[in-house]
């Protein structure tokens, strides 16, 4: 009996120590879930800490580019339209003076269509601009120009009233409208561009459509065009979708990203 | 006590639907220890049957030491094998393990008893490994507990953590009681019913998915 007491006592020792040992294996794991939660949530809030930083230095360069462009508009507007006024005035009394000279009658047509597009091209640089006249009307006015300078037809319908977006979204916006239109005036070879606005959300959709010779998206997938111009959409949470095959045209839509999206980044 | 044997046979069960769920995305660890599952599954199962005819088992529970051993760090080498550092430390425990296994297969009366030493010493390198490797997932973005080496790596680290006092005096217990020896081997039913619970786990959360970890 005084033999078999310690013998009991190791083997209760034994079963302890082992239950011990595993309730350590039990505390470490759970002490390993803790960490590697807080690792995990941890990196998260570093890595939307590197989003906001992206975010606000793109923002200081959109400012700063906005700055520029309302700079040189204003220098357009107030420096060579002036200069172009008194060129107009010149020649109106030159023509007074002379009403026959055609030549004369040439040169200040082209003047008036001087001072017409410095002037839009001043109101187009001005990112005030769009506390003046909405996204929509700005495209409309764009059309117009480039079926004016082109023999291309252009066709703009605005379904319903599209909510204005924010004028530093009005402004990605339209450059983004301005170089798909470029595009297929300069690569598609189409005779007809189809714009649709309508609203959506808190924004508004934009279907631009050409009847060109469209293109191979594998085959252009490197492009840097194409790319820039989604880029540019998801800065101010759009997103810029280009459906085209060859022979098929291309019909480019950009509409405001849901919060559902993946792609979507709060606060822009 | 009968309970825990039984429960040692069923805790199998699962763990082997599991390996079998995994089907043909079986890749990575998983081939290892299922591998693992199908001897453990024959092991027992002859090993019960030697018993109840009133025969030694101690044969081939001696064999199956090193043959398990190797499988666990070809699990362990699969998860968490792209460290360099893990991969020479299993190299290392390795050929401790071997070189004990036959030393004392040689110097302890060959298989007539349980090679105590070769378990305690392939029980700490395991549980030191498997440990790294637990360390290594911390690195994965997905929560732990979805993570199937997560618990196939907790199952080595409980189980051999566990056995390491239980066959440390197993031994000498047996020498001076064979009535106590028997119910401290009861303590490695219960860890063995933790581990392939685990094992489980980790069968079932594999299957049907990617087992490449980032």
């Amino acid at each position: 009996m005084d033999q078999e007491l310690p013998l009991n006592d190791v083997l209760i020792t034994v079963v302890v120590m082992s239950a011990v040992a595993l309730l350590f294996v039990a505390g470490l794991a759970a002490l390993l879930v803790v960490h590697h939660q807080r690792r995990v949530r941890h990196r998260a809030e570093l890595a939307e800490l590197a989003l906001a930083h992206q975010r606000e230095v793109m923002q200081a360069e959109r400012e700063a580019t906005q700055h520029t462009l309302r700079d040189v508009g204003r220098e357009l507007h107030d420096n060579v339209g002036q200069l172009l006024s008194v060129a107009q005035m010149g020649l109106n009394i030159a023509l007074a003076e002379e009403p026959g000279n055609e030549r004369l009658n040439g040169v200040r047509d082209a003047a008036d269509r001087a001072v017409e597009e410095v002037r839009r091209l001043g109101h187009t640089l001005n990112v005030d601009l769009w506390r003046e006249r909405s996204l929509a009307e700005a495209i409309q006015v764009e059309a117009e120009r480039i079926a004016r300078v082109s023999r291309i037809t252009v066709a703009v319908e605005v379904q319903g009233e599209p909510t204005e977006p924010p004028p530093d979204t009005c402004t990605i916006l339209f450059r983004v409208f301005q170089e798909v239109v470029n595009n297929a005036l300069k690569h598609s070879g189409a005779d007809r561009i189809t714009i649709q606005l309508l609203p959506v959300g808190d924004g508004l959709k934009a279907t631009i459509a050409d009847n060109g010779r469209g293109f191979d998206q594998a085959q252009v997938k490197a492009n840097a065009g194409l790319g820039n111009i989604r880029q540019r959409c998801l800065l101010v949470n759009y997103s810029a979708h280009c459906w085209t095959s060859p022979g098929e045209g291309c019909t480019w839509t950009l509409e405001p990203l849901t919060i559902h999206d993946p792609l979507h980044r709060p606060g822009r | 006590m009968d309970i825990l044997r039984d429960a040692k046979f069923l805790v199998l069960l699962p763990a082997l639907v599991g390996f079998l769920r995994v089907g043909v995305r079986r890749q990575g660890w998983t081939r290892w220890m299922g591998l693992l599952m199908v001897i453990v599954v024959g092991l027992e199962g002859w090993c019960y049957w030697l018993s109840s005819q009133q025969r030694s088992n101690t044969l081939y529970y001696d064999l199956y030491m090193p043959v398990e051993f190797v499988l666990l760090c070809a699990v362990i080498w699969e998860i968490a094998g792209r460290k360099t550092k893990v991969r020479t430390q299993l190299l290392i425990g390795l050929c401790i393990v071997l070189t004990v296994f036959t030393f004392e297969t040689s110097h302890n009366g060959g298989f007539a008893q349980f090679n105590t030493n070769t378990l305690i010493i392939g029980g700490f390198c395991l549980t030191v490994l498997s440990g790294l490797g637990l360390f290594r997932l911390l690195e994965q973005p997905e929560p732990l507990i979805r993570l199937p080496e997560f618990w196939a790596l907790l199952s080595i680290t409980a189980y051999f953590i566990g056995i390491i006092p239980v066959f440390g005096l197993y031994n000498y217990l047996a020498e001076r009681s064979s009535e106590l020896a028997s119910d401290l081997i009861h303590m490695n039913d219960v860890l063995y019913v933790v581990r392939y619970g685990m094992v489980s786990v980790a069968f079932f959360l594999a299957s049907g998915r990617d087992l490449r970890l980032r």
